[in-house]
């Protein structure tokens, strides 16, 4: 590769280039083999989860000791580099629409933009995962914990949903619902539209 | 004025260029998603929030802070509160993105939003998506390379010689992590069966369509969701050996760059996609201008 020198550059400066240019393929080789190898990980973590198979003790420990430690996760998060690029796969997550009953009407969160309504949504679809995974799950400490924590979770976006709308009931009761729709296959063989599937409801009472 | 734009971008080598087109592009984008929250800023950060940040700070990452905790910090020493950390905040990150943008102190410019982000999204990490991680690897490239050095403030306050060495080094770092990302995420389709048999896309027709009158319905019974399906995986998994073949290069790139703003306009992820494309003319369309395939293509082997 032609490398352009201005004229007239002193030793120091010949010496310094040449150090610039070993740190520079130290770094590129250092930052794309971290690459390959959170996505690599990435990939593999993700299928194991899809198809509920265990992962295999030693790769798992390669990972938690090469990748998974205090230097090398600042510089994932710095770098972009901490996860993998499988957006959207192996599978589309489903998702959720929270909902309550607000004066014989239903009421949803509100937003001024699409941008924040695509958020809302983003974690909408984390809570669908989390309470699908949780059903699945064995019953953990960490699970455990875990629910308590959606639940928290949950109830906040209820409070400010009931509050965004100008509630005038004294109690309120909020779902989280998933949208199922039929499959490719369901579909071909007559089965339309789209189902809320209620999977949790709570009730808030103002005191 | 304009054609005095245009003849400053056309004296600018293709190796060079890049690089401008990437620090404008990153920053740009950037600003525009920033400013798109503002509408509902208090839904989202404020104590009155679908998530109150007290709440929030149990899942973010311990590594780095968030507004939550510095406020937690300086209410102790300074008694200077959340709202006062959240606006500082607010108010910085577009102008650190602005100067950026202009090229102003540049690689300071570039470290400030690169921390000003990271505390962003770790203040909101439950409504973090794709565009907010290729915002950080931009704004990272954006420090490490020298995207100051042409059509900048920096360029006229200091007049210093532009770095001319390494560029085609950046320039490789950056088109390796680009085809990576491609690779990765279509071998990750790959893997799951429902986008190899149509599924997939399927339901991301329904469930992340954005655009309620485009109804594809009646196209169930042909193989369209089948081929679409493998189409994506194709497009993205070879991306990196047809975008590095000069005949086909220019023909993927835009490929890449349609299934983008198709992405943006049906699932309304307009900010990756607008991310994504400036990362695509950055590496694979900015290097050429004004230069024949020929004349770029060695300079791209170290």
């Amino acid at each position: 590769m032609p490398i352009e020198k201005p004229a007239g550059r002193s030793l120091p400066a010949i010496l310094s280039l040449k150090l610039r240019k070993k740190l520079i393929n130290a770094w590129g080789i250092f930052h794309i083999s971290c690459i390959v190898l959170v996505c690599s990980y990435s990939i593999y973590h993700k299928y194991c989860r899809f198809y509920k198979i265990k992962e295999d003790s030693l790769v798992k420990n390669i990972n938690a000791n090469l990748l998974f430690n205090v230097p090398m996760l600042y510089y994932g998060k710095f770098t972009g580099t901490e996860s993998g690029y499988g957006f959207f796969a192996p599978n589309i997550k489903s998702g959720g629409i929270i909902a309550g009953d607000c004066d014989g009407k239903k009421i949803y969160a509100r937003f001024n933009n699409f941008e924040t309504a695509m958020r809302f949504s983003i974690l909408s679809s984390r809570v669908t995962d989390y309470l699908i995974t949780s059903i699945d799950s064995a019953d953990s400490l960490n699970t455990k914990l875990k629910e308590r924590y959606y639940n928290l979770v949950f109830k906040n976006i209820a409070v400010k949903i009931y509050n965004q709308n100008h509630c005038k009931q004294d109690t309120l009761y909020m779902s989280y619902n998933m949208i199922t729709y039929p499959t490719l296959h369901q579909y071909r063989r007559g089965h339309q539209g789209y189902r809320l599937q209620k999977i949790k409801e709570i009730r808030i009472v103002r005191q | 004025m304009t054609g005095n734009v245009l003849n400053l971008v056309k004296n600018i080598p293709g190796n060079r260029l890049w690089l401008v087109f990437l620090r404008v592009g990153i920053s740009s984008v950037a600003i525009i998603h920033f400013a798109a929250l503002q509408g509902d800023f208090k839904d989202l950060f404020s104590q009155d929030s679908f998530v109150s940040p007290d709440i929030a700070e149990a899942l973010k990452n311990h590594l780095l802070p968030s507004v939550y905790s510095i406020s937690h910090l300086t209410s102790k020493i300074m008694g200077i509160g959340y709202h006062a950390i959240l606006l500082t905040v607010r108010i910085v990150y577009p102008l650190a993105l602005l100067s950026l943008l202009a090229g102003f102190l540049t690689r300071f410019s570039a470290l400030l939003c690169l921390l000003l982000q990271l505390l962003i999204l770790n203040s909101m990490d439950l409504y973090t998506y794709g565009a907010d991680v290729f915002t950080t690897i931009g704004l990272f490239y954006c420090l490490v390379f020298p995207v100051g050095e042409d059509i900048s403030v920096d360029c006229l306050l200091f007049k210093k010689p532009a770095i001319t060495t390494h560029l085609n080094k950046f320039l490789l770092i950056f088109r390796v992590h680009v085809c990576l990302i491609y690779f990765f995420s279509g071998f990750e389709k790959l893997l799951g069966y429902t986008w190899r048999n149509g599924e997939s896309i399927w339901k991301m027709v329904h469930a992340y369509n954005v655009l309620p009158s485009v109804d594809l319905d009646f196209l169930a019974r042909t193989p369209l969701f089948l081929i679409a399906g493998w189409l994506v995986i194709a497009l993205e998994m070879l991306y990196p050996l047809f975008i590095s073949i000069t005949k086909t290069r220019r023909l993927w790139l835009w490929l890449v760059v349609t299934f983008h703003v198709a992405i943006a306009f049906f699932m309304g992820l307009y900010f990756f996609s607008a991310i994504m494309i400036v990362f695509n003319l950055a590496a694979y369309y900015m290097p050429y201008i004004g230069k024949s395939n020929d004349e770029i293509a060695p300079e791209l082997y170290l």
